[in-house]
């Protein structure tokens, strides 16, 4: 019987030290810079589904009903990023078969006013929530995720500056297959 | 003795555990390992063999590891773990001559080890293990745990898996994406 009961603890201490051993290297790979540069989707992933209306009541959707969608992980400190805004600026000009939404976390009334003094009024503003973020694997901004027609991540990453936005957007355009390799 | 070889069960069912759990979480990191073990012309007839094979090892680990740490009377369980880690052995010895610094995934997104000498000592250390766990020290009866002590043990098993399959399926994601640069 004690064999039996030395055992019962042995197994139960040795799973729990497991679980929090696991949860620890998990918790260290995912912190610091390097790891939050990972974030996002890999290309060809199956990207969030959903619905949502904007500041008029218009509803707009992901998948996207236009070819290509651009979701920009970000809020009103996008101010603070005046290259990333001019990558946004060349895309809304050049781009007609693209849609960009802009998706908050939580709600931030400035948001607009900072896209419109920006030269962004095109973009959408959409209210998210920290779920949907977490659902795009998304932490910090400015993070953009390109989404196709059948709802799959054409290309995703953390953005600095205007020439990482348009060669995004290059990446975006090519066959999944090829993005991947 | 039977301290040692009865530590030496409850490790190893725990270690199969973990590693059943994490793999189930990264079923595409695991098969493209198998790959590395079979022939392109079998991969190219039969696509879909090597998802079905990854999710067969796991499962048979989960099992092994369940079995052995819950049911640690039943003496038959000892031989099959020395076989699971003679084949991991195997695995490792053949990886180390074919495809050293490779991903092994023998713990799925949690490890990004490749094969080396240190996998390979790690499989032998584990060989070892399960040879020691196969002697027989103490009278079965000895080992019937109780009902109490078997759900006490299933709950701590179930969440290991658990845990080990949430951490690896974070991870995995974080390693599939990259900043456009």
């Amino acid at each position: 019987m004690i064999w039996a009961i030395g055992l019962t603890t042995l197994g139960a201490v040795l799973c729990a030290a497991a679980v929090l051993a696991f949860l620890g290297v998990a918790q260290v790979r995912l912190s610091g810079g390097a790891a939050i540069e990972r974030d996002g989707l890999a290309t060809g992933a199956r990207a969030p589904s959903w619905s949502l209306a904007d500041s008029t009541g218009d509803v707009h959707t992901s998948p996207p009903a236009l070819p290509l969608q651009l979701v920009i992980f970000a809020d009103h400190s996008l101010k603070s990023f005046p290259s990333v805004a001019e990558g946004l600026r060349q895309l809304v000009a050049d781009d007609a078969d693209l849609e960009i939404v802009l998706l908050l976390r939580q709600p931030s009334p400035m948001a607009e006013t900072v896209l419109a003094e920006l030269g962004l009024s095109a973009v959408t503003v959409l209210v998210g929530s920290r779920a949907l973020y977490a659902g795009y694997n998304v932490r910090v901004g400015p993070f953009l995720i390109f989404v196709d027609l059948a709802g799959r991540v054409r290309a995703s990453s953390l953005v600095n500056y205007a020439w990482q936005v348009a060669k995004l957007r290059q990446l975006a355009g090519l066959p999944v297959a090829a993005a991947q390799r | 003795m039977t301290v040692l070889v009865l530590a030496a069960k409850a490790a190893l069912a725990v270690l199969l555990l973990a590693s059943g759990g994490a793999k189930l979480a990264d079923i595409a990191g695991f098969a493209a390992a198998i790959r590395l073990f079979v022939p392109g012309r079998a991969v190219a007839r039969l696509p879909v063999a090597l998802p079905a094979a990854a999710i067969t090892i796991a499962a048979v680990e989960l099992i092994a590891g369940g079995l052995s740490l819950c049911w640690p009377a039943a003496g038959w369980m000892n031989p099959a773990v020395l076989v699971l880690g003679c084949g991991l052995g195997a695995v490792a010895g053949i990886g180390y001559v074919k495809h050293r610094g490779r991903p092994c995934h023998c713990f799925g997104a949690l490890s990004r080890r490749g094969f080396s000498v240190r996998t390979l000592l790690q499989a032998l250390v584990i060989v070892a293990a399960a040879a020691l766990a196969c002697q027989r020290v103490h009278p079965a009866p000895q080992l019937g745990l109780g009902a109490g002590m078997r759900v006490l043990l299933l709950a701590a098993a179930g969440l290991l898996a658990a845990g080990a399959a949430t951490a690896a399926k974070v991870l995995a994601k974080t390693t599939t994406s990259g900043m456009v640069a």
